[in-house]
Formats: structure tokens, C-alpha cells, sequence
């Protein structure tokens, strides 16, 4: 039994560690593609909204697959803390300010996280840190914003085809401008009496030019020019005393100055103000009591009567 | 020789199917003896004995052995039983993927898991030698004539060292010449081993020569008992029938 | 009808029993590791060349058949992970079950059965050893085990037949194809897979048994044994995959 036994056992045992070699191996790099042996660290980055990613799905840095999504999970109403798994070796080119978006992957759109590396930090990731994130434009938002614009262009284009469709109709200035023929004669003589305007600007301009004409005069004569000089030297003198005056006034010794800045002055003048004031309120007053006052009604009365006597009179003459 | 039973059958029925095969068999086998059971093909011979070692359940009736109903034992009391009976079959029944020696080596090993290989060698010769074929010991059974099957089958049953051997046609497909030779094995087996025998053949020379009271079976029952003497001078035509 | 419905509960019955006494007496000693190993042998080495040739053939013939469409699909590059995720998940597994059923399963009904019609099996009952545990429990036990081994061969020998069948016509490296095909596999691939193979070993080796041993009389009752275990063992072979497809579904 003995003998026969060894010349079989080896064979078995080939077979069989061979075919659980086999299996472990398919295992492992299964195992190695997903991340789950071999060494790994961890990242973390937060989304608003991970676009339909998927637990598994790849990481990629510059194209290269590094890791995979290990877990996705609320952390707010608003916010959703994806969890990457990626090996060690390529740790030294994460930097602290690397981004993280979500981007497709190939022809049928799996979602992967591919992470941008940053340029300013040198300081690699530690294990299990958070990472910033870019979100990715939101096809909804991309829609509603193109929504506005469409419907802008409708209103538009629905006013430019009124607009169109006015001026074809007649109505309105710019149809007659372009379509009145009645229009088109008077802007034609319009036209042509500015034309003889011109015309005759242009001959008194040859007239101006004239050596005999006034103003050619007035130009050139010396004499004109000594009296206009003579007005000029005194409209100066009285701009100078001008200058003076409102010198003394700036001075303050003036009634009129210290009208202007005298605090105290300016303090009584207005009490007196609010004095006369209410002094008239109550004439005003007693005035109005003495109109209903029976014994001095009889004045008013005869007061109003002669009033309306002179008016009379006034408009008999 | 004192009287002894070892062997107790009382009542046994067994049908297969509509086909009542056992119908009441009663006998008692001392303890040294060597009982012949004659009986044509189909008479149910060979379901007795089966019915003896628990191969087949018997539908009525009471199997004693050595004092304890094989009935009401379980799986483990059956076994030890089992390991004090040699059974040798019609066909030898050797293990046909094994070599002689594993054959012989695999009820020993089984049963005495401490013994060493050179002390299961020692009883593989032993027995070997006492049914003359020390030669056959690598051999493969289908490598093997008839009558070597047999004699290995009964080396076999031998290497237990039982106390009861039951032969189911030990004779059965062998020439004259052969089945002489094994006639005379059984002798010596049962002289040397001392053990308790039930032959089950249609052989009546084997009969002859081997027992020591034969039965002749008919219809389920037990039909005659006697000595080869008495049955072959039978008043019954059909009993006087076997021994021509 | 009632009859023939009556025979198969009975036989489903039978077998369902004989199922059970496997997982009753596998933990209870002795345990004949010497017959085992044979058997191991004697199933998994020796069918080997066997399922490597048809794991070959089954990768290099997927790829070449699928090639035409994958290329009108301009999914080309798709082929190798295509083809052995077919191969992992589906074709090596069932395939090599078949295979092993007509092999395995066929020679088990026989050398049982051919035992139990030679006595065989009785001599070793009234030797006071169980044949059951002899003879059933290690063949199922090997079965069981080897199987999925073989599987493992027939998936690695058939993705390299599918390259050998990509670069009849495409010209890809066998690292750059393996990568590619790793890169596709998921746990989820291989282990459905792999489970449902531990089952297919278990039914052939049961029903290889079972049949063997409840061989009638007569050497032709041997090859009718031989004939039903594969039969039955195939049929079944299809029934756990079907249900190992829709567990899978259902869970993953």
C-alpha cells in the first residue's frame, strides 16, 4: 500500500496546490485591482452632490487609476463625504491642496472621482484628510440657465416681429419716414431752405471778411480798440473793489458780516423771529374771536361793505 | 462433545416483494458443528444466513447468536457480532481495486488500527499459508483463477479468526477437481480454527464431505434433517432425489 | 401516472435519505483518509486533461464566435473580459460539471454498482466496516472538493484558450490580455460561481453513489446504474444552476 501510496500522493498534492494557487492568485489580483489587499490609504472629500457615483468606482490621478470610492455617506442635508481608497505608492504626488471632482469614465459613463494636483503646497497628504472638491456643473443648473436665455430670445424675437410687422402695416413715425410721400416733399424743402440758408451765410461771411464792413472794423480799427481796452481797465477796477468789499464782509467788523457769523446775533434774531411769529398767530386769533364777537360785529360788517363798495367802484371805473 | 448452541434460528419469515422465500425455518447449530444445508437454487439457502449477519432484515422471527437476538442490537453490538462470523461468499467478494494483500490487510487494520505493519504482514502469511497460496500475496483478484478467489475469500474471513464461518456455496462454478481441494480446506480450516460451520450448498459430494448433519430446504422450510447416511437412504423420493 | 409519480417521491425519498446518512456519518469516526486521498486522485488529477482539453476548446471557440459581433459593436477590446467573465461565471463550472458527471459520476455508479452485484459491498458489511463510510463519504467527500479545483483549472486553461482565440485574428500581449482581464473581475464573479461548484461536486458524487449502491442483481443492472447516474447527475447539474443564477440575483 505503502508503494503505491507515494506514487500517486505527489501527483494530488501538484493538483491540488496548483489549483488552489490558481484560485488564491485570481483571489489576489481581483483583490489588488479593488484595492482591498495591498497598502492603501484612505482620503476624504465632500461633495454637494455626487452625481450618481457609485461605491467601487474609480479614482483616477492624471488619467492613471489609483484607488476606488470605498464608501459614500450623508453627512448633512447638503453635504456627502465620499471616502476613497488609493494605494500608498502614489501618495507622494497627492498634495495637501489637491482637488477632487467627478467626472465619466469611457463609453458607458461609469462616474469616477478624478483628483487635480495642486500646485502650491509640498506638503503630501496624510492619511485620512480631507481634500477640497470642485463641483461638477450641474446639467440642471446648465438647463435652467439656457431656460432663461430661450426665453428671453422668445420675447425678442416676438417684439421684433411686431415691430416688423408694424412697419409694414403703416402705422407709426418710422413707417410714414420711410412711406409718406407728403413727408418726404417737406423734408425735401426743408432740405432746400436749409440749403439757401447756407447759401446766404456763406455771403455774409464774404461780407464779414469785407475790409469796409463793421465788424471788419471793429476788428481792425485802433480806436475801437483803445475804447474796448479803456472798458476793459474799468470793468477790472470794480472787480477789484468787489474783491474789497467782500474782504470787509469775510472780516467780519460789518453789520452785514456779523449778521452772517455772529452766533449770538444770530440766536436773537431768531427768537425774535419766533416772537413776531407767534405775536401774529395771536393777532390772527384775536381777530378771528372778534369776528364772532357779537358786539363787534356790526364793524366787520360795515368794514366788509365799504370793502365791497371800493371793489365796486373799482370795477364800475 | 458437549452441547452447546450457539446458533439459534426459531420462526424466521422473510418475503421479497409477493415471493415468500422463508416461511418458518427452526434450527439449532451447536457449538462444533458443521451443518449442511442442501437445497435447490431459490429455496432460500443463502437468505438465511444473510439474515444471520443483519445483511438482510428478516420480517419474523428470532436470530440468536452466541445467546443475543441480532433483532434488537444496534449498529455497534451487530459489528461485534459480526467480527466473531466469517462470511465467505458465492463469488469470493474479494475487493477488486486492492491486492490480495490489501484485501486481507484491510478488515485487520480496520479493526486493530495499533497493530504494525510487520505483525499485519505475519497473519497476511499466516493465513495465506494455510490456504496454500503464499505466492498469490501481490497479486490482483482479477489476476486470480475461481478456486484462488475463493481461497483468498476464505484467507479473509480467516485473518479475523471468527468462531462461526458461514460458506455460501463454496463450491459453486468450480470444477470437480477444485472443488475438491476446497472441500478439504474447509476441513482443515475447521480442525485447525475450530471453528462452528453452516455450509450452504447444492453440492452434494461437498456435503458429503463436510458436514456433519445436513438439512435439506424446501419451500421456505426446513424439509429433512439428518446424517448424510440417513438422508441418503430417505424414504422421500424427493430427498433420494439429491444424491444422484 | 399515479404510479410513475409514486416511483420518482420514492426514488427522490431514497435519495434524500441517502443524502442525509452522507452528512450523519461524515462526522463521526473513523474516517478512511487513505481511500480518500485515492479517490481525490483518482477524480481530480486523472480528470484533468480531460477538463483542460474541453476548458481550452470551450475559451478559444466563445472568443472566435463572439468576435464577429463584439466587432460590429465596435466593443472589440470588450472580448477577453467578456469572454471570461462567460467562462468564470457560467461555461467553466457547468461545463466541467458535465464532463465530470459522464466521467466521474458514470465510473462511481459503476464501480459501486459492479461491488454490490460481486457482494462486495456485503463482504465488507458482515466484516464489520462500513461500507457507507468506506466507500460513499469519501467519494462524495472528494467529489465535493475536487470539483471546485478542477473548475479553478478549467476557468484559468479557458481564458487562456480565449487568448489564443483573440490573437487568431487581434494581436494583444498575454499580460496586457490577463490585465484586461482582471481588471473586469469582480469578487462577485468568481465567488456565486465557486460556491455553486462545491454543490455541483457534491450531487455528482451522491448520485454516483446512490446509484451504484442500490444496484440490483446482475451485471446489467451495473451499467444501468453507470447510465442513470449521469443522467441524473447532468439533470441536476442544470436545476442547481438555475437556482444558484436566481440566488445570486436575488442577493447581489
Amino acid at each position: 500500500m505503502k508503494k503505491r501510496n507515494s506514487n500517486y500522493i505527489w501527483k494530488l498534492g501538484m493538483f491540488v496546490i496548483i489549483g488552489l494557487l490558481v484560485f488564491f492568485a485570481t483571489l489576489y489580483f481581483i483583490g489588488s485591482s479593488q484595492n482591498l489587499f495591498g497598502s492603501t490609504f484612505q482620503l476624504k472629500t465632500k461633495f454637494k452632490n455626487v452625481s450618481g457615483l457609485k461605491v467601487d468606482n474609480n479614482v483616477l490621478l492624471s488619467g492613471i487609476n489609483i484607488g476606488s470610492i470605498k464608501e459614500i455617506e450623508f453627512i448633512s442635508d447638503s453635504s456627502v463625504v465620499v471616502v476613497m481608497v488609493i494605494k500608498n505608492e502614489v501618495r507622494q504626488y497627492i498634495k495637501t491642496d489637491a482637488l477632487a471632482s467627478i467626472g465619466s469614465d469611457g463609453l458607458m459613463g461609469d462616474k469616477v472621482v478624478t483628483i487635480s494636483p495642486g500646485n502650491k503646497s509640498d506638503r503630501v497628504v496624510e492619511d485620512d484628510s480631507y481634500i477640497a472638491s470642485i463641483e461638477e456643473v450641474e446639467l440642471q443648473d446648465l438647463m435652467s440657465g439656457l431656460k432663461k436665455s430661450i426665453d428671453n430670445a422668445e420675447v425678442i424675437t416676438k417684439e421684433l416681429s411686431e415691430f416688423s410687422y408694424k412697419i409694414n402695416n403703416g402705422e407709426g413715425m418710422l413707417s410714414k419716414i420711410l412711406t409718406d410721400p407728403q413727408l418726404a416733399k417737406s423734408v425735401q424743402k426743408s432740405m432746400l431752405n436749409l440749403e439757401e440758408g447756407s447759401d446766404q451765410f456763406v455771403l455774409f461771411t464774404k461780407k464779414m471778411n469785407d475790409k469796409n464792413g463793421t465788424f471788419s472794423k471793429l476788428m481792425t480799427d485802433p480806436y475801437y480798440t483803445n475804447s474796448i481796452k479803456k472798458s476793459l481797465s474799468g470793468l477790472e477796477k470794480s472787480t477789484a473793489d468787489i474783491n474789497t468789499f467782500t474782504a470787509t464782509l469775510n472780516n467780519g467788523n460789518g453789520i452785514v458780516s456779523k449778521l452772517l457769523t455772529d452766533a449770538k446775533l444770530a440766536k436773537s434774531l431768531d427768537s425774535t423771529m419766533t416772537n413776531l411769529q407767534t405775536g401774529t398767530k395771536k393777532l390772527n386769533e384775536l381777530e378771528e374771536a372778534a369776528k364772532h364777537n357779537f358786539l363787534l360785529r356790526g364793524f366787520f360788517r360795515k368794514q366788509e361793505k365799504e370793502k365791497k363798495k371800493i371793489e365796486d367802484a373799482k370795477s364800475n371805473k | 462433545m458437549q452441547k452447546e448452541p450457539v446458533i439459534v434460528i426459531k420462526n424466521l419469515h422473510k418475503s421479497f416483494g409477493k415471493n415468500k422465500v422463508l416461511r418458518g425455518i427452526n434450527l439449532t447449530v451447536n457449538k462444533g458443528e458443521d451443518l449442511v444445508i442442501l437445497g435447490r437454487s431459490g429455496s432460500g439457502k443463502s437468505v438465511t444466513i444473510k439474515c444471520l449477519v443483519g445483511l438482510i432484515d428478516a420480517d419474523e422471527g428470532e436470530l440468536n447468536i452466541f445467546g443475543n437476538d441480532i433483532a434488537k442490537m444496534n449498529y455497534k453490538e451487530l459489528n461485534a457480532i459480526r467480527l466473531r462470523i466469517g462470511f465467505l461468499f458465492q463469488s469470493g467478494a474479494l475487493y477488486d481495486s486492492m491486492s490480495v494483500r490489501d484485501n486481507l490487510a484491510f478488515t485487520l487494520k480496520h479493526h486493530t488500527p495499533h497493530l504494525k505493519n510487520e505483525e499485519v504482514d505475519a497473519q497476511i502469511l499466516e493465513v495465506l499459508e494455510n490456504v496454500g497460496l503464499e505466492e498469490a500475496i501481490d497479486s490482483m483478484p482479477s489476476e486470480l483463477s475461481g478456486g484462488m478467489v475463493k481461497r483468498i475469500g476464505l484467507a479473509r474471513t480467516l485473518i479475523i479468526k471468527p468462531e462461526i464461518i458461514l460458506y455460501d456455496e463454496p463450491t459453486a462454478g468450480l470444477d470437480t477437481i477444485t472443488a475438491r481441494e476446497i472441500d478439504e480446506l474447509i476441513l482443515s480450516v475447521q480442525k485447525k480454527y475450530k471453528t462452528t460451520s453452516i455450509i450452504i450448498t447444492h453440492d452434494i459430494a461437498c456435503a458429503k464431505m463436510t458436514g456433519n448433519r445436513i438439512m435439506i430446504l424446501k419451500d421456505g422450510v426446513i424439509h429433512t434433517e439428518g446424517s448424510y447416511e440417513e438422508l441418503e437412504n430417505s424414504a422421500d423420493d424427493w430427498v433420494r432425489s439429491f444424491f444422484n | 401516472m399515479i404510479a410513475y409519480l409514486k416511483k420518482n417521491f420514492y426514488e427522490a425519498g431514497k435519495l434524500s435519505m441517502f443524502a442525509g446518512r452522507f452528512f450523519r456519518e461524515i462526522f463521526t469516526r473513523p474516517f478512511y483518509s487513505n481511500e480518500f486521498i485515492r479517490q481525490c486522485y483518482a477524480i481530480g488529477f486523472k480528470s484533468l486533461p480531460l477538463v483542460s482539453i474541453t476548458g481550452f476548446i470551450m475559451g478559444l471557440v466563445l472568443t472566435i464566435q463572439s468576435r464577429p459581433t463584439m466587432t460590429k459593436f465596435g466593443a472589440e477590446s470588450w472580448l477577453p473580459s467578456m469572454v471570461s467573465l462567460s467562462l468564470i461565471r457560467e461555461i467553466a463550472p457547468v461545463i466541467t460539471a458535465l464532463i465530470c458527471a459522464g466521467k466521474i459520476a458514470s465510473g462511481i455508479g459503476a464501480e459501486l454498482g459492479s461491488m454490490k452485484v460481486t457482494e462486495q459491498i456485503d463482504a465488507m458489511e458482515v466484516s464489520a466496516i462500513n461500507p457507507y463510510k468506506y466507500l460513499v463519504n469519501t467519494r462524495i467527500l472528494a467529489t465535493t472538493i475536487m470539483i471546485p479545483i478542477l473548475v479553478f483549472y478549467a476557468d484559468f486553461i479557458g481564458i487562456f484558450g480565449g487568448y489564443i482565440g483573440y490573437n487568431v485574428h487581434g494581436s494583444l500581449g498575454l499580460f496586457r490580455y490577463f490585465s484586461e482581464v482582471i481588471e473586469h473581475l469582480d469578487f462577485l464573479d468568481l465567488l456565486p460561481a465557486t460556491i455553486k461548484t462545491f454543490f455541483f461536486g457534491f450531487f455528482i458524487g451522491l448520485i454516483g453513489c446512490y446509484k451504484g449502491f442500490n444496484a440490483k442483481k446482475g451485471t446489467a443492472s451495473v451499467g444501468m446504474a453507470a447510465n442513470s447516474a449521469v443522467v441524473l447527475s447532468s439533470l441536476i447539474i442544470f436545476i442547481i444552476d438555475m437556482l444558484a443564477v436566481q440566488i445570486t440575483d436575488l442577493f447581489f
